[in-house]
């Protein structure tokens, strides 16, 4: 039990460090950051080492509800200010960012080629992407067998590749905004693939 | 002024990753929504099933005979011979023995006499709801992996649409401008919630797409037999043999795994091809501080030990399979863990709705609001959970049967839409709503304490059921407070805000 409140004292510290580092533009930032991610590692490294696996876990969860009880006392401080007439980010802290431009729908007008163009990014970031990503996966799976992986851990690769590979296909179909780039860079991940896993066969 | 370590994003990339990012969050809200809060219950998919019916027998364990004898009875009831069989074994968060067949699910007590059928339709409905969106099998798995993967997808684009988030992990602008005070909430939980929306997300859509990608697997390595796929990974299938035969020495079994692994917790009997030739047992034992769902021990008909298929040590494929269920649902770390996934889970529900509401907010900047739309949005936000509860308070009130529980929610949900559509008011849609989960949830306990009066004090209810109330008062809290906070003599002037705000 010591231990264990040592470990959440060093996650505590840790994020506290964070906090701490990214509220402020001097040169004690970096030493903070740095020593704000070194205990939050060494707090994941030394539950893993005393729950294993599910210890990784346990400890990836705890930075997370003690992150959310700095942001309470950020939120809190913020309101405060708020309340007193005094606004935007609390004394001593840097100003947020101002948030991004202003989105592609204030350049472009409502027409029949903007519905076209929205319809496809649909079908490029959903079935589309869907198809790269198993094609990709399944390639990945070949490659895994071909360096003597086992098996289970070829399918597993699979598993765990197609989704991520989808997600990622998925987010670049509706970022990059040129239909005539995302498209054929899509087609040619698929084709790739495909011939990869025809030679194969 | 320090330099930032990241490369400098420039805006045009940063404003086609936020328009990516809204495209997402848009085409999938109101399912992932509903994913979120059917999850969120899921994770308490024990302790509800418990609920729901608290005067079924609790032991902390059972005996090996004792399971011997439950097995023997339920089979020899069995008309046709069941080809899949189960026994649940007490374990810390469901201390009860359950005896599955393809007919009949029923307790044993701890002396392995047959109690009552086991009867929980609503917590099925929940899970039913997270797993499949109540569409039929492959095509709701299938969907909802996408869903997973599109919030991947979410993540990725949030990332590149907020090249400061992590520098602005802490920071608030509460200025008055609804828009920004909405964004920072976003941003701030969203980046710290990140690690938990990344492996709920991964995890649901592996399982979600695992069938389809084992379809093409199998297409390419093995001629077609998806069965075949799942081997290599969870082990191979019984060879069949229709011979008669007595039941597998289950006590044996269990006997031999408590000598030969104390340090492992045995939670399933699994039983193919019972009282056949080729029948084959396995005993499901979960291994304490570790991610898996446990490993599956293998035994022959008289219980003896034929090695394990190799979850807990055998390749990390199988192992980094057999860990995302458990780390999908939260169940490695008891109650803290159970209580932190919802804490989590409520923050992704509340991320949903703030990005909704940015946008909104957006279109309102623009002079385009839409009213209706908003309105529709706040009945998906407080019409799902209302939905969720009239299909419990139907449920418990024993007034539905399970198989009408599913079209009690979405129609009750498409009826809250249309609703909001006509009335067009978002902060009366929000109210009603909240009113509506508040009342419904508390008329589902009140009923659920007329019903089972003689159990309510049970541990299996009563902690529940104080939560359920705590929550109901929670749902009515803002408007209390805005009551008595309102000063003597005014009338409200603003309309209250959306759960999100």
């Amino acid at each position: 039990m010591p231990g264990l409140i040592i470990i959440i004292g060093a996650l505590a510290a840790g994020v506290a460090a964070l906090w701490a580092a990214w509220g402020r533009d001097d040169a004690r930032r970096a030493l903070l950051l740095l020593a704000g991610w070194g205990l939050i590692a060494a707090g994941l490294a030394a539950w893993t080492a005393r729950y294993a696996d599910s210890g990784f876990a346990i400890a990836a969860a705890s930075v997370i509800a003690l992150a959310y009880l700095f942001l309470a006392v950020s939120a809190r401080r913020a309101r405060r200010l708020r309340k007193d007439g005094k606004g935007g980010a609390p004394k001593g802290t840097r100003a947020p960012s101002r948030g991004a431009p202003p989105d592609r729908d204030d350049a472009l007008r409502a027409s029949w080629k903007r519905y076209l163009e929205n319809g496809a990014t649909c079908l490029l970031a959903g079935p589309l992407s869907g198809i790269a990503a198993l094609l990709l996966g399944l390639s990945a799976m070949k490659i895994a067998q071909s360096l003597g992986a086992n098996q289970a851990d070829a399918i597993v690769t699979a598993y765990v590749a197609v989704p991520l590979l989808w997600a990622g296909c998925a987010a670049y179909a509706v970022i990059d905004d040129t239909l005539k780039r995302k498209a054929p860079v899509l087609a040619a991940l698929s084709g790739v693939s495909a011939l990869h896993l025809a030679l194969l066969a | 002024m320090t330099k930032s370590l990241w490369p400098k994003a420039s805006s045009q990339r940063v404003a086609k990753a936020l328009a990516g990012h809204s495209a997402i969050g848009l085409a999938i809200a109101a399912l992932l929504y509903i994913l979120t809060i059917s999850g969120i219950l899921s994770v308490f998919n024990h302790e509800l099933q418990r609920w729901e019916q608290p005067a079924a027998p609790e032991l902390a364990a059972i005996s090996p005979d004792a399971v011997q004898k439950a097995a023997e009875t339920v089979l020899q009831t069995e008309e046709k011979l069941t080809e899949h069989f189960f026994i649940q074994l007490p374990a810390r968060d469901m201390p009860r023995a359950v005896i599955t067949t393809d007919a009949q699910a029923v307790f044993a007590d701890v002396s392995g006499d047959i109690g009552a059928a086991e009867h929980h339709p609503w917590t099925q409905f929940v899970l039913d709801l997270h797993y499949y969106l109540h569409l039929p099998m492959t095509l709701g798995l299938t969907i909802v992996g996408l869903l997973g993967v599109m919030l991947l997808g979410a993540v990725l684009s949030g990332f590149l649409a907020h090249p400061r988030i992590f520098r602005d992990a802490f920071t608030f602008r509460f200025n008055g401008n609804d828009r920004l005070t909405q964004a920072d909430l976003h941003n701030r939980i969203g980046v710290w919630t990140s690690p938990f929306i990344i492996s709920s997300a991964l995890t649901g859509a592996m399982l979600g797409l695992a069938l389809i990608i084992s379809i093409a697997i199998a297409q390419i390595d093995y001629n077609g037999d998806v069965e075949a796929v799942f081997e290599p990974v969870f082990g191979e299938d019984a060879k069949e043999n229709d011979a008669p035969a007595p039941v597998a020495d289950i006590a044996a079994a269990l006997t031999y795994m408590q000598e030969a692994f104390p340090d492992t917790e045995p939670v399933y009997v699994i039983l193919h091809e019972p009282m056949t030739a080729g029948q084959k047992l396995q005993i499901l034992a979960e291994h304490p501080e570790r991610l898996i769902f446990g490993d599956y021990y293998n035994f022959d008909a008289d219980g003896a030990y034929l090695g394990n298929v190799g979850m807990a040590d055998g390749t990390l494929g199988q192992q980094v399979a057999a860990s995302a269920y458990r780390l999908h649902f939260g169940s490695y770390g008891g109650l803290p863990v159970k209580v932190a996934y919802a804490l989590f889970g409520a923050a992704l529900a509340f991320m949903i709705s703030a990005g909704l509401n940015i946008y909104f907010l957006k279109r309102r900047e623009k002079l385009r609001p839409a009213p209706k739309l908003e309105a529709m949005w706040a009945a998906v936000v407080w019409g799902a959970p209302a939905a969720m509860l009239l299909a419990m308070a139907s449920s418990v009130a024993q007034v539905a049967p399970a198989a009408s529980l599913p079209p009690v929610f979405w129609s009750g949900l498409a009826l809250a839409i249309l609703v909001a559509a006509i009335l067009g008011d978002r902060g009366a849609v929000a109210r009603c709503g909240r009113y509506a989960c508040a009342g419904l949830l508390v008329l589902g306990l009140t009923t659920h304490f007329a019903v089972n009066s003689g159990a309510f004090v049970s541990p299996a209810a009563i902690a529940t059921s104080a939560f359920g109330l705590a929550a109901a008062a929670a749902l009515l809290l803002p408007e209390w407070m805005s009551v008595v906070r309102r000063p003597q003599g005014t009338a409200a002037t603003t309309p209250p805000r959306q759960p999100a705000e």
